[in-house]
């Protein structure tokens, strides 16, 4: 069960507008390596993996995605908020603003709308945790690039940051889990099968491949 | 509460914390029905008593009531999606 707690996880206080730069940021909403796929992704992939340690991991970090999310949200709310026509028109916030007003709505920079495409859960632990950390990877840069676009704005700047080093600390455990779940693959099996549903390697007879 | 089996104190969890959820709900757009604040409260009070309990006999529901010495357990309970007790 899922509850919510009024708090940000990291605190947003924008005190001036710019939907330029809101534009640039919902893409860590909804774009490819967004936050909203990054939960998904994680919340989706728990179910089927085989070993309690990635549950939990995958658990407690697809929660902190949803976190994520809401402060990325916050960031394009306050970046948004009260624009006058002239600024949405300037901007070039205008293509947003015929669709969803002032809304928040899940995008990519580019306007391409959010897709569950964007993440897999493929039932192989070993598979699942090397698309997660290439995604934390994915994320980072995404929140690097942000980041030398804001850097005059220091409202924007310091929650940004904080959402970057996160990516740093979840690919490290995500690294742990897959050590974790390698050390407890047969050595003569390493990457032959999916822990998650074969028990032995399924297309050959080991016993035969080792003579 | 106190002559529960493990079972039936995790039943009653979820049932409290439905009707917290619900009448929560309810009050969001009536708040001032002191019937449902007064239900709100009841059901608020049975539903920490009883994970108070159920924490302290048989592990936390909640990763931020872990009760920890030596040894991070949370992980090893079984998961809700595992088809066991609950959590």
């Amino acid at each position: 069960m899922f509850v919510y707690e009024k708090r940000l996880q990291c605190p947003v206080n924008i005190k001036e507008t710019n939907a330029k730069l809101a534009q640039a940021i919902i893409s860590q909403y909804g774009g490819p390596d967004g936050e909203l796929g990054a939960s998904m992704r994680y919340l989706s992939q728990r179910f089927a993996t085989p070993y309690k340690e990635v549950m939990a991991t995958l658990t407690d970090i697809g929660t902190e995605e949803l976190g994520h999310l809401e402060i990325v949200g916050t960031i394009i709310y306050q970046l948004t908020k009260n624009l006058s026509m002239e600024e949405i028109k300037a901007s070039g916030f205008d293509k947003y603003y015929v669709d969803h007003t002032l809304g928040i709505w899940p995008q990519a920079a580019g306007g391409v709308p959010f897709n569950a495409c964007e993440f897999q859960s493929k039932g192989d632990v070993i598979t699942d945790l090397y698309e997660d950390l290439a995604a934390e990877q994915k994320a980072r840069t995404t929140y690097d690039n942000l980041l030398r676009l804001c850097k005059d704005y220091p409202d924007v700047y310091e929650p940004l940051k904080f959402l970057r080093a996160r990516e740093i600390v979840h690919f490290q455990r995500f690294g742990e889990c897959l050590r974790l779940v390698q050390d407890k693959l047969d050595e003569k099996n390493f990457y032959a099968f999916n822990p998650g549903f074969d028990t032995v390697a399924p297309c050959v007879d080991m016993n035969k491949c080792n003579k | 509460m106190n002559n529960m089996s493990k079972q039936e104190l995790f039943d009653f969890i979820n049932e409290t914390s439905f009707m917290v959820d619900d009448i929560a709900l309810y009050l969001n757009t009536h708040p001032n029905c002191q019937d449902g604040i007064d239900a709100y409260n009841h059901y608020k009070h049975l539903r920490k008593e009883a994970i108070k309990e159920y924490t302290c006999s048989y592990g936390p529901i909640c990763k931020y009531d872990v009760n920890v010495e030596n040894y991070w357990d949370w992980v090893m309970r079984p998961w809700p999606w595992e088809g066991e007790c609950g959590c």
